[in-house]
């Protein structure tokens, strides 16, 4: 594939801040972050070329001019910045990891933010659960979970969820989730799920722990694991896909706006 | 069995704590520690030697911590002490209460196997014991020393669960003046869970010249189950603002066998004289917990070592 055209690149970075800027209100404040997070790399040795949309909106929304951004971004001593450092939020640790190819992948985001895990607990253990609930809206639409009485209450025991999958530029597509929760105590809950096989995706399943974190009486760790496997009709990298999908739904469940 | 004896406020502490200096400081420094500033300098081998029999003799002539009496004078021997020709009979006493062997220097030979470091030989061929205790690890991330240490200890969860309550770490270790209580934020009357802040002081006895002394105010959320219990902590403030980081946590779960413990825990002062030294305070505290652990259930249990048997010699103060 020929390297992008700044000027394509350009326009096309206009055209996500514009949009950005004219739908922000309707955007939970943490996805505006990230979404304005992810621009910023476009504009790495070309901080000329960013529209003025983007740069206002970093200003708003994370409180850093383009230079500081990009300053944070490309810091090749610090450890891969995952989420954009919110102004109003405490991120105490964050790492992103994965492996595949264009077509799978496999990735696993964590983080540790100041929580009780009572609070955090209450976002993936209840109707919807997880992982519809946090990233509703944006990755899933109507959810069909059933009443709570209907969940069991017993360890590896699944129950399933029907729910529209809302992939990005995508018509909606109708799935059945299979979830069954792994544990559940004072220390960790833990569930995991299975998709069935779909127009757009032939495979995804994934897990998600929260956890009191060691050492850090306050703090709760979460861990969020994803597999995906893309149907050729969803034309779209595996492994872009993925981060974006567990950046929403992790920073969904950790910083509630 | 008389009651049992705490570290927290008690006279002799003091004695134990500046004696279990002198191993791990030797463990790192060896005798090449002419840089180490003389106050966090430990007693010379003969000195914690007089303190340890001060201390006995203070009590009932038997000391009541079996796991840290021999620690202290297993380390001692591990790290290249030898008595100087007035102490190797109190030495050899010493030892001989410590391993529970009547003839001296075979106690003394026998401390090697619970020297931290110089580990029992396995003789070639033959299986290896079944490891209770894991050496303890030691690592530095640039800013922050951290040490861990995990054992295996038979007991009861219930009874590691009340140790492992930070309301009760005054009775692990001689460095512990005390633990307190100071605000609950939320409690578990079935499970005995609870969160809150907790005051610790702890003391450090470097010698005979200089205690050191903390007053940290640490948040606690101490955690119950059935299978698992954790007590993790990290610093609020200190008094005297000599702590930067103080955090960590101890975990014990049942295993077939008996209880899993970990225990982890991070430390930065403010002072470089003391950062240098850290490492071996922080392995001096962690191993004094798992002494701590044993003791008090070995204790409770009613399970302590036959005492000495004949042909030990009773102690007596050697020549000052």
């Amino acid at each position: 594939m020929p390297p992008e055209e700044p000027t394509t690149r350009s326009k096309l970075g206009t055209g996500v801040a514009e949009m950005l800027e004219k739908q922000r209100a309707q955007i939970p404040k943490p996805l505006l972050g990230i979404a304005v997070w992810n621009q910023v790399p476009h504009y790495d040795g070309n901080a000329g070329a960013a529209p003025a949309a983007l740069c206002d909106l970093l200003r708003d929304v994370l409180d850093l001019s383009l230079d500081d951004a990009l300053r944070i971004y490309t810091d090749r001593n610090a450890a891969p910045v995952v989420f954009p450092p919110y102004p109003d939020q405490v991120i105490i640790d964050a790492q992103y990891e994965s492996h595949g190819s264009a077509t799978e992948c496999e990735a696993t985001v964590q983080i540790c933010v100041p929580a009780e895990l009572d609070d955090v607990k209450r976002l993936t253990m209840h109707p919807p659960p997880w992982p519809c609930q946090p990233a509703r809206d944006f990755f899933w639409s109507r959810v069909e979970a059933p009443e709570a009485t209907r969940i069991p209450q017993v360890l590896n025991q699944p129950w399933s969820i029907k729910a529209d999958l809302n992939l990005p530029e995508q018509a909606v597509q109708s799935v059945t989730l299979n979830v069954a929760k792994l544990a559940d105590n004072a220390f960790e809950s833990q569930l995991k799920f299975e998709m069935s096989a779909n127009r757009l995706l032939t495979l995804c399943s994934g897990a998600i722990t929260v956890m009191k974190e060691e050492g850090r009486p306050g703090a709760v760790r979460i861990i969020n694991k994803r597999s995906v496997q893309v149907a050729p009709a969803l034309a779209v990298d595996a492994a872009q896909l993925i981060k974006y999908w567990l950046q929403v739904e992790t920073v969904c469940l950790a910083l509630p706006s | 069995m008389g009651k049992f004896q705490s570290w927290a406020n008690e006279q002799w502490a003091p004695l134990q704590r500046a004696a279990s200096w002198n191993p791990p400081f030797y463990r790192f420094f060896g005798s090449e520690h002419s840089q180490v500033p003389a106050g966090v300098r430990p007693l010379s081998g003969d000195e914690s030697c007089r303190n340890l029999v001060r201390l006995i003799d203070t009590l009932d002539g038997d000391h009541p911590r079996p796991h840290v009496f021999r620690r202290c004078l297993s380390g001692m021997w591990g790290t290249g002490y030898r008595p100087s020709p007035g102490h190797e009979e109190t030495f050899g006493t010493l030892a001989s209460k410590a391993v529970k062997v009547a003839d001296p220097k075979e106690a003394v030979a026998a401390l090697a196997q619970y020297s931290p470091v110089s580990p029992p030989v396995t003789p070639r061929n033959a299986a290896p014991a079944p490891r209770q205790s894991s050496p303890t690890e030691v690592t530095f991330d640039g800013q922050v020393w951290a040490v861990k240490k995990e054992f295996v200890i038979q007991s009861e969860m219930r009874g590691v669960a009340d140790l492992l309550d930070p309301m009760n770490w005054e009775q692990l270790a001689p460095f512990f003046k005390q633990t307190q209580r100071i605000d609950v934020q939320k409690t578990d009357a079935e499970t005995g869970s609870w969160q809150g802040i907790l005051k610790e002081t702890v003391a450090f006895t470097w010698n005979s010249m200089t205690t050191q002394s903390f007053e940290a105010y640490l948040k606690i959320d101490y955690t119950v189950t059935k299978e698992r219990v954790r007590a993790d902590y990290s610093l609020e403030y200190e008094e005297g603002n000599q702590l930067i980081v103080d955090d960590g946590f101890g975990e014990a779960r049942q295993v077939d066998g008996g209880i899993h413990y970990i225990g982890l825990k991070r430390l930065r002062f403010v002072s470089s004289i003391l950062n240098l030294v850290a490492p071996a305070a922080l392995c001096m505290f962690i191993e004094s917990d798992e002494d701590g652990f044993r003791d008090v259930l070995e204790h409770k249990a009613n399970a302590i070592a036959p005492p000495v048997t004949a042909g030990a010699k009773p102690i007596t103060s050697p020549p000052k």
